[in-house]
């Protein structure tokens, strides 16, 4: 126990009074004050009042014998041994220099036990780090190789490892499937992760293994394997820390990749699909058109979206009332069948056999409808067509039979004199013409949609052709002017041509009901030949001009008047001029003649 | 001052540099960053510095490591992406290598240095090549290592150091990044300096800048 001197001043008694770590040096370097509290912080070990500085603090462990005012921090050694960190300071005052000495021990414990903090803390933000990049590639890959690829990668990169592969089980199967592979050849495709384990000991040769499982949902994902000199703790740790979230990811790509798959093949078949199909939200607004119905409605894809259905389907009822949409938005239930009319953006209406079914996308209230249409605009022109063709020929057929009767019954039943039976057999044989003229027709309307209407092509003289058809019928020689330019040559079927002409100088006077001349003029033509008949009949109505050239098609004025017809005709005449390589026309206006013209080109056609 | 250490006061200053280089640099690291990542570094780092600027003197006259330590927690939390755990980690072991003392030397600053170094390594996973902060900080650290074997002047030495950063920021140009959201990037990542890399030599440059400030401001 060191001998305490009593404070010699008043300095040496505040010391005391404040319990500080301090002793006094007289300004000829020996110690004249040791306080009880700084003895006791050095364990007592010597009495040090009288003994010189530079004795004390060498007794202290320290080299160099210099209190300067600036506090210096040392360690200062006790009576037991054990170093103190300190902090001293030399403090100039009458009697010499103040030593304050601050004990730092405490702070040097805090400062380890902060450190000790700090080092942890550093290993785990390390591990979260690790967790962060790693998600982040998760987060940002595009697709499953990509995702693979880096986080391959990103396991070799961290751990070291100088080859690896990632086997990935897909969603069916337990096969362990090579997804991704660095510094190895192709690996296997492995039944499990037994094989994938023995097979990749075996490459590693002499080097270190590390074989990863990576499971989420508790399953086996897949496996990463890992082949390097030597894989540390701290690899290990980076890679528990990583597989569990390495596993859900792939996971995850793998099924939003099967989904994706999944809804390109719908696409694909909505898209191919000849059916039109339309989608609406449930305020029967379009969300969708494939590519058939863009096309029967004649709107891109993009400009119907959004629209109103009534707006894009040219329907009039505008999403109520009849609307089938509505209906079935209200009810929740399909229509089945449904014959119903279109309209395109260009106006032309199609006919359509439509089926129309709730849909439901994701939550309650996300309903929509869709529609399937089926253009059946071709099959109705068709049904008309055979309606037409029913119509007009059992008329055609009706009216000759009927005078046919009324001949025979004549001849029959009644004592007719000679001139009278002579008129008889003369109708008859005209009947029987006409007869046969439709059965011709109607023949020919089989070759021309058989594709057998052949043509006999032979050099013919125009003005002999004319001349040769007026001579057919005798009487037309006093209704028909003529004009021929002289000359002229054409290659044609002389028959078949015939055929044409004949059938509409036949048109010409047949709805000419007033006795009117008709005009027949035929003139050469840069390429060609051109035949017009022209008369001043009751003319053909301007919506209804085109369509006399297709089958069973006649003008409403022609029916009306109860002039006979099989609609046959100007559609024949139409396919002879065009097998010929020519075309046909029609000029009128209602009330006041036809025009038909056509033109044979003068090269004949090969 | 003496010009062979550096007094904790100092380290205040140097941070409140690095804070105002941050913020000058911005948009250049900005627009580094947005060539091969996702164009944020530059506002990471400023937003970062301007929090540590903002909230270090609420710690008081603490030692030098404490103060490295307060620095590097905070830019943990306060630089986005990944530049704030990777800087914070550089901070922090710096920090602790250092300790206590309310003064370091050359062969202190090369030690803090190389703590920082092994920190990002370690945190990183990276290595030189890789196109990352490493490519700038482990050249100026051994640049550091190295004149402190040699006893060489603190301030010759700080700045080999910087040189040596400087000079690694370039060689980043050519490099293929193996690390980080730019290795998605793959060979198109080349051609490219990187930001990190550039940031670190910004801020060992600050260093100097400071520490000469103040030499320059004391002589006057």
């Amino acid at each position: 126990m060191m001998l305490m001197a009593e404070p010699a001043s008043a300095v040496a008694e505040v010391i005391a009074a404040l319990d500080a770590n301090a002793l006094v040096i007289s300004a000829g370097g020996l110690v004249t004050y040791v306080s009880p509290a700084l003895d006791a912080l050095l364990g007592g070990d010597g009495d040090w009042v009288g003994q010189s500085w530079a004795h004390v603090w060498a007794v202290l462990g320290q080299n160099a014998p210099l209190v300067s005012r600036r506090p210096q921090r040392v360690q200062l050694r006790r009576g037991d041994g054990q170093l103190v960190a300190a902090q001293v300071q030399g403090i100039a005052i009458s009697s010499g220099t103040l030593v304050v000495v601050k004990d730092l021990s405490g702070e040097e414990e805090r400062e380890r036990e902060s450190v000790r903090i700090f080092h942890e803390a550093q290993s785990q933000a390390d591990d979260l780090f690790a967790l962060y990049q790693i998600t982040q590639f998760m987060a940002t890959a595009q697709n499953l190789n990509q995702l693979c690829d880096t986080l391959l990668h990103e396991v070799m990169r961290s751990t070291e490892a100088e080859a690896g592969c990632l086997l990935l089980k897909d969603l069916y199967g337990d096969t362990l499937l090579p997804a991704a592979w660095l510094n190895l050849g192709q690996p296997p495709i492995l039944a499990d992760e037994q094989a994938a384990r023995a097979w990749v000991e075996q490459a590693a040769g002499s080097n270190s293994l590390l074989m990863l499982p990576l499971s989420a949902e508790e399953q086996t994902v897949g496996v990463a394997l890992l082949i390097g000199r030597d894989f540390d703790q701290h690899s290990r740790r980076f890679l528990q820390t990583v597989a569990h979230e390495m596993a859900i990811a792939l996971r995850a790509m793998q099924r939003r990749e099967e989904l994706a798959a999944q809804e390109q093949k719908l696409e694909a078949i909505v898209a191919a699909t000849t059916d039109s199909i339309i989608q609406v939200d449930q305020h029967c607004r379009v969300v969708g058109v494939n590519p058939a119905a863009a096309a029967l409605l004649e709107v891109s894809e993009t400009a119907a979206l959004g629209r109103a259905c009534a707006d894009v389907l040219g329907c009039a009822n505008q999403c109520a009332g009849d609307c089938p949409f509505a209906a079935v938005l209200s009810s929740r239930k399909p229509i089945e069948y449904q014959e119903r009319e279109v309209q395109a953006t260009t106006g032309l209406r199609h006919s359509v056999a439509a089926s129309y079914a709730p849909l439901e996308v994701g939550g309650d209230d996300a309903l929509g409808a869709v529609a399937i249409l089926l253009d059946i605009t071709r099959q109705k022109q068709i049904e008309q067509i055979k309606d037409d063709f029913i119509t007009t020929v059992s008329h055609e057929l009706r009216t000759p039979l009927t005078l046919l009767r009324g001949y025979s019954d004549t001849l029959l039943h009644l004592r007719l004199t000679r001139e009278q039976q002579q008129r008889c057999f003369t109708g008859i044989a005209n009947t029987t013409a006409a007869l046969s003229r439709l059965v011709e027709e109607v023949l020919d309307v089989t070759r021309i949609e058989e594709g057998r209407l052949a043509l006999q092509v032979e050099e013919l003289s125009v003005a002999e052709l004319v001349e040769s058809t007026l001579r057919i019928q005798p009487e037309w020689r006093q209704r028909i002017e003529a004009h021929t330019d002289g000359g002229l040559l054409i290659w044609a079927d002389r028959v078949r041509l015939t055929q044409v002409l004949v059938n509409l100088i036949d048109n010409a006077l047949k709805y000419s009901p007033g006795g009117q001349p008709v005009h027949l003029r035929v003139r050469a033509l840069a390429g060609g030949v051109e035949f017009t008949v022209q008369d001043d009949g009751i003319g053909i109505p301007g919506a209804e001009q085109d369509a006399l050239f297709t089958r069973f098609q006649r003008a409403s004025n022609a029916r009306a008047s109860q002039i006979p017809g099989s609609g046959l005709g100007l559609y024949i005449c139409r396919a002879i001029i065009e097998a010929h390589g020519g075309r046909i026309w029609l000029t009128s206006v209602q009330h006041r003649g036809a025009t038909v013209g056509f033109m044979i080109p003068a090269q004949p056609n090969k | 001052m003496n010009t062979n250490s550096i007094e904790a006061s100092v380290f205040w200053e140097i941070i409140g540099g690095f804070a105002a280089t941050m913020d000058e640099n911005s948009d250049y690291l900005t627009a580094l960053d947005a060539a091969i990542g996702d164009g944020d570094h530059g506002r990471n780092m400023a937003h970062g510095f301007a929090s540590v600027r903002e909230e270090l003197p609420a710690l008081g006259r603490v030692g030098i490591g404490p103060l490295l330590r307060a620095v590097g927690l905070n830019l943990v939390s306060s630089v986005g992406g990944a530049s704030g755990p990777l800087y914070g980690a550089v901070f922090i072991e710096a920090g602790i290598a250092t300790g206590l003392v309310q003064r370091v030397e050359l062969p202190d600053l090369a030690r803090m240095m190389r703590a920082g170094c092994d920190a990002l390594a370690r945190r990183g996973r990276c290595k030189v090549g890789d196109k990352t902060i490493m490519d700038a900080l482990a050249p100026a650290t051994e640049a550091l290592e190295a004149a402190a074997a040699q006893r060489t002047p603190l301030l010759e030495a700080l700045q080999a150091s910087v040189s040596a950063a400087h000079a690694g920021m370039l060689s980043t140009i050519p490099l293929v990044a193996r690390c980080g959201l730019a290795m998605q990037y793959g060979e198109r990542s080349a051609g490219h300096q990187d930001a990190g890399a550039t940031s670190c030599y910004l801020l060992l440059n600050s260093i100097l800048n400071t520490v000469l400030r103040l030499g320059m401001e004391r002589e006057r």
